[in-house]
Formats: structure tokens, C-alpha cells, sequence
């Protein structure tokens, strides 16, 4: 679901740069081969997590308050769940 | 593109959530959301994406709009053209509205129950390759994004009160059945509805301290969790499916997952430096809204969620879906 709403607004919007999922890890995980491979299936690459580098106000007030702050227009998404969570 | 983007402040919102409606609410961010949906000759649906004004001058935007990203820069360049004529009095809040926001914004804020000093979970769920039956559906790469909390006292009871190498401790089954009851819940394609307690059949974590290094608690989590629900077939909205070829009379609905993963506890800092679990399961069931309707996909079939330490951004400190069941006060 994520991919078909936040990423392709994300595609449209954004930039390249990834974000590091559990970067500050002191040791490899260690898991069994079949979570291993689930892990790696699950995670999002970095197209599908591109969205996550827009700096998103995460309510319309947030972004109607920067917005008036920083004399911009505010471009808001609005759906049923949150778009930044689960949609 | 990048820098059509920074012309903008970007936001994003969920409609309906406790305590807040933006199309039917009468606070000054609903009524302002409500004026500015007005202006636009759509759906009924408040589902979209809007180029507006801070005082609520619509300059742009559609319900399509979700769903194209061609529409969306459309959009944005002719909301910006806009824009660009508008005198300060067309365009911005007036200083007492003004002040009415930033005032709510604070309200909004201090009651925000985000466990900024607790933990903050990413959980991400996605359907798994399956073997007998290739899955040709548009939504097959499909994956959805929520969080789970935890305060600064429940993440500590995710490793033992001795944290010494070997030591073994069972998670408390209350923090583990939140986890089966909200977290590992089929929303891939889209919402269900969370497991209510009773159809909690296994909710087990275990931890197991594998090394210490200063303050460092290296840990590794094993466990199991299964829900169940079995339902007359009665439809109630968003949770059943009416009666129809292909759909089961006596509809059930679970999650059976085998969990796995590692974290590491800083005891100086009081908080996880790392955590990733990865629970690998079996779910059936479905309805009209999770996406499985269509494609009559009840399973049961695999699927990946995934847990692993949020960071901090704005973004990552969304509600969880289902925080209203959570019960905190």
C-alpha cells in the first residue's frame, strides 16, 4: 500500500539519499537463514524509502504554522491512515 | 525537481484519528482544511493532494492526485504560479489567526504521548514469495509502515533485571500480545482491524543476554505469537466480507508467527541503541479493505514484519495505527 501512495509522491519530490535502518547496531545479526531472508525481503530499498527524506510536518497545523513562518505555500496529502504511517 | 520541492512546506495527514476530525471537526485546523477542500470541485473524498495558502486559499490539488505523481507536479507548479500574484494580505494568516494556531500547535503537542525517552519501534510488514501460487497482483511488491511504543519502563522489561552474560528472561506476555495484537496484523495491502485480546492464542518472547561490554547488553530474542478469530460470516464494515463466490462462510482470520532478533541495550543511556526483530509468519483471512477481497486471498500465506528502532523525525513519531487500544492514560 506504502508503495502506491507516499512513494510515488515521494518520486515526484525527492531525493536520493537513503536513511540508515538500525545503523548504530554494535554487532551482525544473527539470524536463522529463513528470518535473515525475510528481513531482507521486508525492508523497503531506498526507492520505496526516498519519501522519507522530505522534511514532512506530520499534521496540516504543523505545516499551516511552518508555512506561514517561511511565507510558502504548504502541499499537504491527506488520506484515511496517515500517509507517513500506515496507510 | 528538488528545487520545485523546497518551494513548498510539505505535510501530511490522516483525516480521522482519536480526538481529531479535519472533515467534519471544528477545530481552527479542520475548519481550515474543511475551507480549503471546499474550493475544490472533486470527489467527495477529503483523500488528496492540495497546494493551498496558509490562510486556506486553495491554489491547487485533486483526489487523483494520490495516486499520480505527474498530476502532483502539475499541481505544484501551478499552485506556485498562483501563488506568485498573491499580494501578503491574500496569502497569510492574520496575526490573531495566526497566534490561534501556534497556540493550538502547542495544545496538540504537549499531549502527544510519543515515549520520546522510551522505545520507538519501525514495523514494517510485506507479503513473502510464495511457491505453489505466484502472485501476479499489481499490489504484489506492496508493503505498508506503522510503529509500535513503548515507555522508558516497558522497554526495560525486554531484558533481564541482571543483565549478566547468559542470563534468560521472559518478555512480559502483556508487551508481547501487544505486539500480536496490533503489530502483527495483515496490513499490507491495507487496514484491518487489530486482534482483540481474546484471540491472543500464544504471545511468548524470550530474551537471552549474549554478551556485555561495559554498558552495552548485547541481547537475542526468540518467540511465538498466534492469533486467531473464526466469525458466523455476520458482516460488519471493514472487518467481514459480505457473502459471495469465493468467500468462505465461516470467514477466520490469524497470524501465526515465529519471531527472531537481536538488540543492544545501553544501561548508561537507559535505552536500546539497537533492535531489530523479525517475525516471520503465516496469515489467513482477509477483507474488502486489507485488499484481500479481490483477489480472493485468504490464504494462508506467508508474510514479513519486521521491527526495528525508529529515529526521530517528525515522520517517525506518527501514532501507532491502532494506538487507541493501547490503554495508556
Amino acid at each position: 500500500m506504502k508503495n502506491l501512495v507516499s512513494g510515488s509522491i515521494a518520486a515526484l519530490m525527492l531525493l536520493a539519499a537513503s536513511i540508515g535502518l538500525c545503523a548504530d547496531r554494535t554487532a551482525p545479526l544473527q539470524l536463522s537463514a529463513e528470518h535473515a531472508k525475510c528481513r531482507e525481503i521486508v525492508l523497503p530499498n531506498l526507492g520505496e524509502q526516498s519519501y522519507r527524506n522530505i522534511p514532512w510536518r506530520a499534521s496540516v497545523l504543523h505545516g499551516i504554522v511552518d508555512a506561514q513562518k517561511n511565507d510558502k505555500p504548504i502541499m499537504f496529502v491527506l488520506m484515511n491512515g496517515h500517509p507517513l504511517g500506515c496507510t | 525537481m528538488q528545487k520545485l520541492s523546497a518551494m513548498f512546506v510539505p505535510a501530511a495527514d490522516q483525516i480521522e484519528r482519536p480526538g481529531k476530525s479535519l472533515e467534519v471537526g471544528t477545530s481552527f485546523e479542520s475548519r481550515l482544511v474543511q475551507k480549503i477542500k471546499k474550493q475544490c470541485n472533486d470527489l467527495a473524498s477529503f483523500q488528496g493532494v492540495f497546494v493551498a495558502t496558509p490562510n486556506g486559499l486553495l491554489l491547487a490539488g485533486s483526489h487523483e492526485a494520490v495516486h499520480d505523481p505527474r498530476k502532483v507536479e502539475q499541481h505544484m507548479r501551478e499552485g506556485l504560479e498562483k501563488w506568485a500574484t498573491l499580494s501578503a494580505d491574500e496569502r497569510l494568516l492574520s496575526k490573531a489567526e495566526f497566534a490561534r494556531a501556534v497556540s493550538d500547535l502547542e495544545v496538540v503537542e504537549a499531549q502527544s504521548q510519543y515515549p520520546k525517552d522510551g522505545l520507538v519501534l519501525s514495523a514494517i510488514c510485506r507479503d513473502l514469495p510464495r511457491s505453489s501460487r505466484p502472485d501476479t497482483s499489481p499490489s504484489r511488491n506492496a508493503y505498508n509502515q506503522d510503529y509500535a511504543w513503548f515507555r522508558k519502563n516497558e522497554s526495560r522489561e525486554f531484558l533481564p533485571a541482571q543483565p549478566v552474560k547468559g542470563a534468560k528472561h521472559k518478555v512480559p506476555r502483556e508487551l508481547v500480545e501487544r505486539l500480536a495484537r496490533f503489530h502483527f496484523v495483515d496490513l499490507v495491502r491495507g487496514h484491518t482491524t487489530s486482534f482483540p485480546q481474546k484471540a491472543v492464542e500464544r504471545a511468548e518472547l524470550s530474551a537471552e543476554v549474549i554478551d556485555v561490554q561495559g554498558d552495552l547488553v548485547s541481547l537475542r530474542f526468540r518467540g511465538r505469537t498466534r492469533t486467531s478469530e473464526v466469525h458466523d460470516g455476520v458482516h460488519v464494515e471493514g472487518k467481514w466480507n459480505r457473502p459471495g463466490t469465493g468467500i468462505p462462510e465461516l470467514q477466520k482470520r490469524g497470524v501465526d508467527a515465529t519471531l527472531e532478533g537481536q538488540a543492544v541495550y545501553d544501561l548508561q543511556a537507559d535505552r536500546f541503541v539497537s533492535f531489530d526483530l523479525v517475525a516471520l509468519s503465516s496469515r489467513w483471512g482477509g477483507n474488502a479493505y486489507n485488499g484481500r477481497l479481490n483477489d480472493r486471498d485468504f490464504g494462508p500465506a506467508p508474510m514479513g514484519i519486521v521491527l526495528s528502532l525508529a529515529g526521530k523525525t517528525a515522520a517517525e513519531q506518527v501514532p501507532p495505527l491502532y494506538f487507541r487500544y493501547y490503554g495508556w492514560k
